[in-house]
């Protein structure tokens, strides 16, 4: 029975319409919606078997989504406006479909939009959704073949499984590219867990309550412990009295010695945060792709690549760091704007009363312990001068208003400081032996220049020691992971499955989403490839060939199903079944002659025998009857089902004995 | 087609044996894309390009599971017609002009699902099968002669529609084409009732006449079961009518004017012949070379020497 081609047509169109269902979250929703209205009005067309519209009108029609677009996003190419226009396009293309070959044109056109939600999200579902929309994109191949439609779903899957040993070896061998063809897409603005390139009251506050994983870090050897997880990304060094920025004048600070004793070494996946990368205080080595800049902060080499990225890193986690600093520097890092006047006289009033710097910056935590200040997530709004109003009158706040006022008292009491952003802590997944750093591990402290080192003071530590040693959420109910919808504290259950999750995530990232040139690389040599040139790709493939694809082919060419039917089959099966009860029955028996020889079983045994049995003799030798009957399968089933237990025939209760002695 | 892509299929074909029945196998089968297969193979060029420029990992998933699905899609193909036993039955004697109905017999394991397109190796497209079983393909017939079955074209891109899996096949089977009938208004010339040209016979017919020994070729509706049972000897019935009652039929190839062309008395003679069967009239039958005697209604060996004469073979 072949399909009808109608059925292959919405087949095409449902295919379509999944395989864009991502873009939702990624594109201006009219788009995708218009899109699912045209697939749809195309179908609506070849469920009525209705004229299609005339190509003038369609041109006509073209053009207002078209320049819709071009208002909204001001680009029609790079990636979203490059999607959008495909994505318009190609729905006007299915109005223009009628023959077998424009309805193929259509399908190529899908598995191309296929890789369009890829640019925008590699996780592990987003996988999953590709894998669904291959498989969908396949059924509609598979029915627009003419397949029969009861046996095309199960084709689709099969053609899909065989061709993936071979995808996955393609996968590993095909050489890499270490940089792009061409400019690489701007990454959308929207960044909801990136750190901006500022502080401001509310900066770091708003990513808190966001559970969304930042990076992860993989420590090889010594593991950290929690206290010592600062991982600095940014240094800010101008204030204007409400906002830190970062300053222009170059820090020299001479680069740590590697070899030092304590050394991590890790590598961290990450994502750049304005083209400054997370590394724990203070890196001592940092590997390919990356390089250690002033501030002892990390960059990635390639600066305006803003995609994902994995490298190593090698740190000792110390809390100073040596940094010659000279007279003009020095002075850089003392600025005050006028503003925030109560807190530069209490700064001024510590640099008088204390002599010795040292002295001094202990006086200063002391002091600001003392002042009885809360941390909250939700602190009220500041007014005017907001060191002030914070120190002085509303005493509630989180890291960056610590880090903010501590770092103002510091330079007014005439110790050179600075605010660090980045990130504290993280959870560590036991079973993935990884470290997952989220957006609520935002952090800020300050960094205090004394004795020629840079040294690290976190004054949210001073007011809320808790936030070091725990998770924020221990400290922040916003950040608290809660399950979703019931919006309670997760049972013990649901976070190791969520654990579980991550881990999945992690290892899919590090395996799938980041096999990248360097990785490959690494990869061939750990196999003893060498580089990956011609000859390394072409072993790998012909050998690959040979392990997986070739047992595949021969089996596919050599592979005959099994030549009997059902009722040839479920008769063996059955003879079998008796057999193994003890009785001696034979497959040539007739249906009377197995009832006889099957006297020994139970009752219920030999009725359901008896119906089996004349239900094989009825259909068998009925008129008409075929082998290709329906019925078949089901009464194969059943024989599947008959298992008579063995029967204690005298002979096999005598052995049985002398095996017990 | 183009000339080139002609002259390359027919040089081909005409390698090919000819057989009586054949099971195709690696040697006779062709495997091409479709230009469907070029172009998804075309989209996984440009998935791999857009992974190579945005270094989107799974997109390059997405091009080698396209590229492999194109590659795996020729062993599904080749599967589809390995294994396919393919043989020609007799055909029925046809008119020139009329089309030729050739049976087909194609077979293959009941369980494997195929779906095969199957036609003449010059004409697009073809019957479309998907069990195993008999087609009458039908040919034009252009000439009287015996026409041999043109070389076939077997054809199937299932599952995937990606990849074309064909194989050309020369049967060995053959079809009478008789002269295309041309009414002739002349009447038929008679032969006189028991004329010096021939004996009195017996004409086979429907009257029961006596007992001859049985021989194969007479069938087994002819034995005599009663005298069987009796005598223990095989014997058959043998039926005559008494032959008197019917006329004879002359139709000779040199009756018609001496310009006219061959063809164009055969298929005169042919409408005559025909016509004459009808009657149920005695024919005889007179071909350059060549006479024959014809009992009433039994045309089929006149009709047969009128398409085989001065020809060996038609296409």
């Amino acid at each position: 029975m072949r399909s009808e081609p109608r059925l292959a047509h919405f087949a095409v169109l449902a295919a379509l319409a999944l395989t864009v269902l991502p873009l939702f979250l990624q594109l201006p929703p009219w788009v995708p919606l218009l899109f699912a209205l045209q697939l749809g009005g195309r179908a609506w067309l070849a469920w009525q078997d209705r004229q299609l519209p005339h190509r003038v009108w369609l041109l006509l029609a073209m053009i207002v989504p078209v320049l819709l677009l071009w208002l909204s996003l001001r680009t029609l190419v790079g990636r979203e406006g490059g999607v959008a226009l495909l994505l318009l396009l190609t729905g006007f293309k299915a109005f223009e479909t009628v023959t077998l070959r424009d309805w193929r044109v259509l399908l190529g056109l899908g598995f191309f939009l296929a890789a369009t939600p890829l640019l925008f999200d590699q996780s592990l579902p987003s996988a999953l959704w590709l894998l669904l929309s291959l498989f969908v994109l396949t059924w509609a191949m598979v029915l627009l073949a003419g397949v029969d439609s009861a046996a095309s779903p199960r084709a689709a899957a099969l053609a899909l499984l065989y061709a993936m040993p071979l995808m996955l070896l393609l996968f590993v061998a095909m050489p890499r590219l270490p940089g792009p063809l061409w400019s690489m897409p701007t990454m959308d603005q929207r960044a909801t867990s990136g750190l901006s390139d500022s502080l401001a009251p509310g900066s770091i506050g708003q990513m808190i309550p966001s559970r969304e994983p930042a990076f992860t870090a993989q420590f090889r050897g010594r593991q950290p412990v929690r206290e010592q997880l600062y991982w600095r990304v940014m240094v800010f060094d101008r204030f204007d009295g409400a906002r830190w920025t970062a300053g222009s004048v170059p820090d020299s600070g001479a680069a740590l010695a590697s070899g030092a004793a304590g050394e991590l070494s890790y590598s961290i996946t990450a994502t750049p945060f304005k083209g400054a990368l997370p590394v724990l205080e203070h890196a001592v080595w940092a590997g390919e792709g990356v390089q250690q800049v002033a501030a002892q902060l990390l960059r990635r080499i390639d600066a305006r690549n803003e995609a994902r990225l994995r490298y190593d890193v090698r740190s000792v986690a110390q809390a100073a760091y040596p940094a010659a600093l000279s007279a003009e520097q020095r002075d850089h890092y003392l600025q005050l704007p006028a503003a925030n006047l109560r807190t530069r006289q209490q700064g001024e009033f510590f640099g008088r009363q204390f002599r010795d710097e040292a002295g001094r910056l202990v006086a200063l935590r002391a002091w600001l312990q003392q002042q009885g200040l809360r941390y909250t997530l939700s602190p009220p709004l500041l007014q005017g001068d907001v060191v002030d109003d914070f120190l002085f009158s509303s005493r509630q706040g989180f890291c960056e208003h610590f880090a903010s006022a501590f770092a103002t008292l510091a330079r007014a009491a005439g110790l050179p400081a600075r605010i660090v952003v980045g990130f504290q802590g993280g959870e560590f997944n036991t079973g993935g032996q990884f470290w997952l750093v989220r957006s609520s591990d935002a952090h800020a402290w300050t960094e205090v220049w004394l004795q020629g080192h840079w040294q690290r003071v976190d004054p949210t530590a001073l007011v809320a020691p808790s936030r070091v040693v725990s998770e924020v959420g221990e400290l922040v109910p916003e950040a608290q992971a809660v399950v979703p919808v019931l919006g309670r504290r997760p049972p013990a259950w649901w976070r190791s499955a969520h654990a579980q999750w991550q881990r999945a995530g992690f290892v899919w990232q590090q395996w799938v989403v980041d096999y990248d040139a360097r990785r490959q690389q690494s990869l061939f040599q750990r196999l003893g490839l060498g580089r990956v040139g011609v000859g390394s790709v072409m072993t790998v493939l012909l050998l690959g060939g040979v392990v997986l694809v070739l047992p595949l082919l021969l089996w596919l060419l050599w592979r005959r199903p099994p030549p009997r039917s059902y009722p040839v089959r479920g008769w063996q099966l059955l003879v079998l079944r008796l057999q193994q009860a003890g009785v001696a029955a034979q497959a040539s028996d007739t249906p009377a002659q197995l009832r006889d020889k099957a006297k020994g079983l139970a009752p219920s045994l030999q009725q359901q025998l008896a119906r089996l049995l004349a239900d094989w003799q009825q259909w068998r030798y009925a008129e008409g009857a075929t082998d290709a009957d329906p019925r078949w399968r089901g009464w194969w089933w059943q024989v599947r089902h008959f298992r008579p237990p063995r029967l204690a025939a005298s002979g096999f209760s005598a052995s049985g004995k002398a095996t017990m002695d | 087609m183009s000339r080139w892509r002609k002259a390359a299929s027919s040089w081909m074909l005409l390698r090919l044996p000819r057989q009586q029945q054949l099971v195709l196998g690696q040697s006779r089968i062709y495997l091409l894309p479709t230009p469907f297969g070029w172009g998804l193979l075309l989209v996984a060029w440009a998935v791999w390009i857009g992974a190579l420029n945005y270094a989107v990992s799974l997109a390059y998933v997405l091009s080698f599971w396209i590229v492999s699905l194109v590659l795996i899609a020729v062993v599904l193909a080749y599967r589809q017609l390995a294994g396919l036993a393919i043989r020609c039955g007799a055909a029925d004697d046809v008119v020139a002009g009329s089309h030729a109905l050739f049976p087909l017999q194609l077979q293959w394991p009941e369980e494997e699902p195929r779906l095969l397109h199957l036609g003449w190796h010059d004409e697009a497209g073809g019957m479309a099968l998907d069990r195993p079983g008999e087609v009458l393909l039908p040919r034009l017939t252009l000439q009287r002669g015996q026409m041999t079955i043109p070389p076939l074209r077997v054809y199937s891109e299932s599952p995937l529609g990606l990849v074309r899996a064909f194989a050309y096949l020369r049967l060995q089977a053959q079809v009478c084409v008789y002269p295309q009938p041309c009414a002739d208004e002349r009447a038929a010339a008679s032969l006189p009732d028991g004329g010096q040209s021939r004996e009195a016979q017996p004409v086979p017919g429907e009257l029961f006449s006596h007992l001859v020994a049985w021989q194969p070729e007479l069938g087994a509706r002819r034995i005599a079961w009663k005298a069987y049972a009796r005598r223990g000897v095989l014997l058959a019935r043998r039926f005559e009518e008494p032959q008197a009652a019917r006329s004879t039929c002359l139709l000779e190839w040199s009756a018609y004017p001496a310009q006219m062309a061959a063809e164009a008395r055969l298929s005169r003679l042919c409408w005559q012949l025909l016509a004459a069967g009808r009657r149920g009239e005695d024919v005889v039958l007179r071909l350059p070379q060549q006479e024959l005697r014809l009992t009433a209604g039994e045309v089929r060996p006149g009709l047969r020497a009128l398409a085989g004469f001065g020809v060996r073979d038609a296409q």
